[in-house]
C-alpha cells in the first residue's frame, strides 16, 4: 500500500522542526534526567541545528560511534541504577538523541516524532499540575507541526503554517477526544507500578522528638483538601486533623504503637456527624487525615484503626480520595481502656524537677482533672510559644518545664505527656494538622504541610479519651487563628521563601483572593482531571442513569458523528469568493434575460460589451439603456479610481434596476417562439 | 511476489472494468481509497503504549494524551482525504517519444481548494510531485518509458498523496483516453546512400561557410539558429534565412531498401536515427517506405511526418 515512503530525505526546514520538537519534548524533563545526558542532548540538538545553517564538518564516524557507545553505557548504568521513570525517561531521551545523530530519511523523522508522542505522555508521570496540561498541549502542537513539514512541499515558505494547521487538527480533535475520556473505562492496572517520584515530602514522621515539626512548619505545601457534605466548615477550634497517635516513649522519642485495624463500630445513631470528603495529596506514606474524633468507617479502602486513625491499603502515591464522618462532640461509647500499662510507660529515672512536682501533686491529692488543670497554669504563667526555640539535650522535659520555657505544639504536647503520665493518667500524643483554609470559590478546606500540629490524649474513667491542647493553654491564638495570619510576622516563619507570599497576602488583600481562586482551580483540576478515574462511574451514573453498552455507543457515536461531519463539511467546502458588485449586477441581468428566454443569457466567456451587442441585436427596444448600462460598466470597472463619478455606483444601480423592469415588461412568448 | 502480481493484476482489470477511460476525471468518493501507512500503524502502536502508561500509572493526563492521539488519527482521515476530494485531472496532448525513451503523458490539475504534495505516477515510474492551488491550473508531466514504437495508450495513473500527517494515504487509479505516438527508437548504423551521386554523404557533414549562401527565405519552424540571417533581422527585414547553396542540389533519401541486411525494426531505427542526423544538420532528405513516399524537404514539421511514418509503419491499417 504505501509506497517509497521511507526513501524520501528529509528537507532542512524538516530536520529544523524536528530539533524545535525535541527541545520542545525533552525541556520539562530536564529535571528528571542525569545532568551529562542533557548536556549531551543540547550539544547534540545544537550541532545538527547549526549544520542546518551554516556548513560543519562531518561528525567522523568514529566520534559518532564514541558518542553512541557512550551514551548507551551512560543510560545503560543510570536506568538500572534508578528504578522507575527516571530510567524510563533518560533511556526514551537517549534514544531520541542517538536518532538525530543520523536523521536522514522521512522514516527517521517518523521514529522521532513517535518518541516526541511517547516522551510528552511520560512527562505527565513526573508532574500534573495545569500548567503542564498547557505544556502538553503545547508540546503535542508542535510535534505535530514538525510532522505536516515531513509531509508538506520544502519550498512552504509560510514558517507559521505547519503550526497552524496542526493548532487547527488538534482543535478539530478535542471533541472526540473529551469523549473518549468521558467514556472509557478506568481499568485497575494490568501489574503493579513501584515508583516514588518527587512525591517523597511529607509533614509528618512516624516519631516524635521536639525539634521535628519545626521544620515542617515552613512548608507551604499542601497536606489535603477537604470538602464538607454540608458546605459548610467547622470552626476553626474545630479543625483537629488527626493523623496518627504515638503511644510508645523511650525518653525522648515518641513512637507509634502498631495498632490494630479498628473496632467495628455499631452503628449507633448519632446526630450532628460531619460528612467530608478528603482529597489527600502524595505523600508516599500510608496515614491518612481524620477529623478529630472519627466516628464509622471511612470508604473502602481506608483502614480506620483502633486508635482513631486513618490508614491507606498501600503508600499514597496518587491524589487519593476517601469519605468519612467525624463526631467533633466526641461521645463516649463506654468502652474500657485495653493495654493500660502501655499509656502509663515512661522510664524510671530522668528529669528528677518534673518527678518532683508530680509528686507534690499527689501528695497534695489533686484528682486528674486538678493534676491538669495545675499543669495548664504553669503553661499560662510563665511559657510562650516560639517557632524557634532553644535546643534540649539530657532531661528535656526539665529543661524545657523549669528553664527554657519556650517551644511549639511538640515541646507542650511532650512535656504534657511525660508530667500526665508520671501522675499515673494513661496518655498519648496525637499528631497531626490543626487549622485548615476554607475556600469559598469551591468551598473546600487547604489544610497545608506547615499547620501540622501535637497535641496529647488522655483517658479519664468515664470520659474515654479526652483530647488536650497544651499550645492552646498558652497561646490560644495558635487554635482560633490561622497558622498564617498569627506567624505572617515572625521572621522564622518569613525565613523560607514560599512562605513570603503569605506574608504579602496579608498586605494585599487582592493577592490572597487571587491565590484562592487559583488554588480553587487547582483543586477542580485535581478532582475533576487528575481523579477523573475516582468519580467517572458515579458522574456517568448521575448523568445517564443506568449504564449500558448502547448508551456508551450512542454517546460516542452521536457527538463523534456530528463532529466529524462537520469538520469533513468545513474541510471540502469550498473557499466563498467575493463577487464584485457590479459583476453581480451583470449576473442578475443576465438572469432576467434567461427568463425571457434560455439563449439569451450570457456565455461564461461573454465579455460585458460582447454581450450588449448581442441582445441589442435581438431586443432591439433596449438598446439605448444596455449601451448606457454596459458603457458605464465598462468606465466603472476598468478606468483608474481618478476618473471615476462618486455617485456613478448609484445611477449603475438605477439603471440596472430599470434595465430589469422592462425586460420584465417584455412580451415572452414573442421571444420564447422566435428563439425555440 | 507473483502472488502479489496477480492481486495487482486484478485489482487493475477491476479497475478498468470500474472506470471507463475519460478526458476528464473528476476525484469523488467512489474513486478514492484511504488506508493507513506503516508510519500510521506504528503510531497506532504508540497510541496502545502510552494506553497502557495510563492504565498502569492510573494518570488520566496520559489517557489524554491517548486519547488525543486517537482522535487526531480519525481526523487526518478526513485532511487525507480532502487533500484529494475534488481534484479535477484532464489529459493534454503528449509529445511523441522515442522508443526506450522517457515519454511525458501532461496533466493539468486544478482544484477549487489549495491541495498539497500531489504525488502522481506510473507503477514502476518515477514519482512527480505538485502543489495546486486553488482555482489555479497546474500542468504536470508524468515520465513514463515506452518500449515499443507506434501508438502507446497511457497506463492507469497513479495519484496518492499523504499530506498533512502522513498517517494515511489517499490514493485513486486514473485510467485515461489518452495515447502518445512513440518514434522508433534511433540506432546509430548503416550508412546513408545519397541517389544521386556517391559523394552525397561526404556533402552533408560539410561546414557551410560564413557567406557563402545563395539567398534569403522567410523563416520556418526548425530552422537552424546559425542560419538566420541576424543582420537582415536588425535591418528590419524580419526572419530571413540564409539558403547555402549545395544543400538542395544532392537529393538524400531515406530508403527503406537500403539496408537489406537489417531486420524491419532495425531498419527503422536506423532511418529515425538518420532522419534525425539530418534535420539537426539541416540537410533536405526523403522518405521511402514500401508504401509511402516523402518528397525531400526540411524543417520540424516535415521531420515529424517522417518519425511518424517509421513510428507507424505496418501498424496503422
Amino acid at each position: 500500500m504505501p509506497i517509497q515512503q521511507s526513501i524520501s530525505l528529509l528537507s532542512s526546514s524538516s530536520k529544523k522542526w524536528l530539533m524545535i520538537m525535541l527541545l520542545v519534548v525533552i525541556a520539562p524533563q530536564v529535571a528528571y534526567v542525569p545532568l551529562w545526558l542533557t548536556v549531551i542532548a543540547v550539544s547534540v540538538i545544537a550541532w545538527v541545528g547549526v549544520g542546518l545553517v551554516r556548513q560543519l564538518p562531518e561528525l567522523s564516524i568514529w566520534g559518532r560511534r564514541l558518542v553512541v557507545l557512550g551514551v548507551i553505557v551512560g543510560v545503560l548504568l543510570y536506568a538500572s541504577a534508578s528504578k522507575g521513570l527516571a530510567g524510563l525517561s533518560s533511556l526514551l531521551i537517549a534514544g531520541s538523541i542517538l536518532k538525530v545523530l543520523e536523521l536522514r530519511t522521512r522514516r527517521d523523522g517518523w521514529v522521532l516524532v513517535l518518541v516526541a508522542c511517547f516522551i510528552a505522555a511520560v512527562g505527565f508521570l513526573f508532574n500534573q499540575s495545569i500548567a503542564a496540561a498547557i505544556y502538553g498541549g503545547a508540546s503535542l502542537t508542535v510535534v505535530f507541526s514538525a510532522l505536516i513539514v515531513m509531509h508538506q512541499s520544502n519550498e512552504t515558505a509560510e514558517f507559521f503554517y505547519p503550526l497552524k494547521k496542526s493548532m487547527l487538527i488538534l482543535l478539530q480533535s478535542v471533541p472526540l477526544m473529551l469523549i473518549l475520556f468521558l467514556i472509557f473505562p478506568r481499568i485497575a492496572p494490568l501489574w503493579s507500578m513501584q515508583f516514588q517520584n518527587s512525591v517523597a515530602k511529607t509533614g509528618l514522621s512516624d516519631s516524635m522528638q521536639p525539634g521535628n515539626i519545626s521544620q515542617l512548619a515552613r512548608s507551604g505545601e499542601a497536606a489535603f483538601r477537604v470538602s464538607f457534605s454540608t458546605d459548610a466548615p467547622p470552626v476553626n477550634s474545630q479543625r483537629y486533623w488527626r493523623v496518627m497517635t504515638y503511644s510508645k516513649f523511650d525518653g525522648t522519642r515518641w513512637s507509634m504503637e502498631k495498632e490494630s485495624v479498628g473496632n467495628r463500630q455499631v452503628n449507633t445513631t448519632k446526630t450532628n456527624l460531619v460528612d467530608y470528603q478528603v482529597i489527600a495529596e502524595p505523600s508516599a506514606n500510608t496515614w491518612l487525615f481524620a477529623l478529630d474524633y472519627p466516628s464509622g468507617n471511612p470508604s473502602p479502602g481506608v483502614l480506620r484503626l483502633r486508635d482513631g486513625t486513618f490508614r491507606a491499603a498501600s503508600p499514597v502515591f496518587e491524589r487519593l480520595f476517601y469519605q468519612a464522618k467525624a463526631d467533633l462532640s466526641r461521645s463516649y461509647d463506654g468502652r474500657a481502656l485495653i493495654n493500660r500499662s502501655l499509656y502509663l510507660d515512661v522510664p524510671s529515672r530522668g528529669n528528677p524537677m518534673t518527678r518532683k512536682m508530680v509528686n507534690e501533686w499527689t501528695r497534695a491529692g489533686l484528682s486528674a482533672e486538678q493534676k491538669i488543670s495545675a499543669l495548664w497554669e504553669r503553661f499560662n504563667k510563665e511559657f510562650s510559644y516560639t517557632l524557634s526555640p532553644q535546643r534540649l539535650s539530657g532531661d528535656r522535659v526539665d529543661q524545657f518545664l523549669f528553664s527554657t520555657q519556650e517551644g511549639f505544639c511538640e515541646h507542650f504536647a511532650n512535656a504534657t505527656a511525660y508530667s500526665l503520665r508520671l501522675a499515673g493518667i494513661p496518655t498519648r500524643v496525637v499528631a497531626g494538622y490543626l487549622g485548615g483554609e476554607w475556600n469559598p470559590y469551591e468551598k473546600y478546606m487547604l489544610i497545608r504541610q506547615y499547620e501540622a500540629h501535637a497535641w496529647v490524649e488522655v483517658w479519664l474513667d468515664g470520659k474515654g479519651w479526652v483530647r488536650l491542647d497544651p499550645t492552646a493553654a498558652v497561646a490560644p491564638e495558635r487554635v482560633s487563628l490561622p497558622f498564617d495570619q498569627l506567624f505572617s510576622d515572625a521572621p522564622e516563619f518569613m525565613a523560607e521563601d514560599s512562605l513570603a507570599i503569605y506574608r504579602l497576602q496579608q498586605n494585599f488583600q487582592w493577592l490572597k483572593k487571587w491565590n484562592l481562586r487559583y488554588d480553587a482551580l487547582n483543586y477542580s483540576w485535581h478532582k475533576w482531571v487528575l481523579g477523573y478515574h475516582e468519580v467517572q462511574s458515579n458522574l456517568l451514573q448521575d448523568w445517564f442513569g443506568k449504564i449500558s453498552i448502547l448508551k456508551m455507543l450512542l454517546l460516542l457515536f452521536i457527538p463523534v458523528g456530528a463532529v466529524l461531519s462537520f469538520v469533513i463539511w468545513r474541510l471540502l467546502k469550498t473557499p466563498y469568493r467575493e463577487v464584485n458588485e457590479l459583476d453581480q449586477e451583470v449576473v442578475a441581468i443576465s438572469a432576467a434575460l434567461a427568463g425571457v428566454s434560455i439563449t439569451l443569457a450570457r456565455g461564461l466567456d461573454e465579455t460585458v460589451a460582447g454581450y450588449s451587442q448581442r441582445i441589442t441585436v435581438v431586443i432591439p427596444e433596449l438598446e439605448f439603456q444596455l449601451r448606457q448600462w454596459s458603457d458605464l460598466y465598462h468606465q466603472m470597472r476598468y478606468t483608474t479610481p481618478e476618473f471615476q463619478n462618486e455617485n456613478d455606483t448609484k445611477v449603475f444601480l438605477s439603471l440596472g434596476r430599470k434595465l430589469r423592469g422592462n425586460i420584465k415588461r417584455l412580451n415572452k412568448s414573442e421571444y420564447y417562439e422566435a428563439f425555440s | 511476489m507473483r502472488k502479489n502480481k496477480r492481486v495487482t493484476g486484478k485489482i487493475k482489470s477491476w479497475l478498468v472494468n470500474r472506470y471507463p477511460a475519460q478526458r476528464t476525471v473528476k476525484l469523488t468518493q467512489n474513486r478514492i481509497f484511504i488506508l493507513p501507512t506503516y508510519a500510521g500503524a506504528a503510531y497506532l502502536i504508540v497510541v496502545l503504549l502510552i494506553l497502557l502508561l495510563a492504565v498502569n500509572y492510573q494518570n488520566n493526563l496520559a489517557y489524554a494524551v491517548c486519547f488525543m492521539l486517537l482522535s487526531l488519527f480519525i481526523t487526518a482521515i478526513l485532511h487525507t482525504y480532502a487533500n484529494l476530494s475534488g481534484l479535477n485531472i484532464s489529459a493534454l496532448t503528449t509529445e511523441p517519444a522515442f522508443s526506450g525513451e522517457r515519454a511525458y503523458f501532461r496533466y493539468q490539475l486544478n482544484s477549487e481548494r489549495d491541495m498539497h504534495q500531489l504525488c502522481l505516477r506510473f507503477s514502476h515510474h518515477e514519482i512527480q510531485t505538485v502543489n495546486v492551488v486553488a482555482n489555479v491550473p497546474k500542468n504536470v508531466e508524468v515520465p513514463y518509458l515506452c518500449s515499443q514504437r507506434g501508438w502507446q495508450r497511457a497506463e492507469l495513473v497513479h495519484i496518492n498523496s499523504l499530506f498533512p500527517l502522513g498517517l494515511f494515504q489517499a490514493w485513486s487509479w486514473l485510467r485515461f483516453d489518452q495515447t502518445v505516438l512513440v518514434y522508433p527508437q534511433p540506432i546509430v548504423g548503416g550508412a546513408l546512400a545519397s541517389s544521386t551521386g556517391s559523394d552525397g554523404h561526404n556533402n552533408l557533414v560539410g561546414v557551410h561557410g560564413d557567406e557563402e549562401y545563395e539567398a534569403l527565405k522567410p523563416y520556418y519552424p526548425g530552422a537552424p539558429k546559425n542560419s538566420i540571417a541576424w543582420k537582415a533581422y536588425a535591418k528590419g527585414f524580419g526572419l530571413q534565412v540564409k539558403e547555402y547553396q549545395g544543400s538542395s542540389s544532392d537529393e538524400l533519401w531515406l530508403d527503406w531498401g537500403a539496408w537489406p541486411e537489417l531486420t524491419i525494426e532495425q531498419r527503422l531505427s536506423c532511418m529515425s536515427y538518420w532522419a534525425l542526423e539530418l534535420s539537426s544538420k539541416h540537410t533536405p532528405y526523403g522518405l521511402r517506405l514500401p508504401d509511402v513516399e516523402l518528397e525531400p524537404s526540411i524543417g520540424d514539421r516535415h521531420n515529424n511526418q517522417v518519425l511518424k511514418k517509421l513510428a507507424l509503419y505496418g501498424i496503422e491499417a
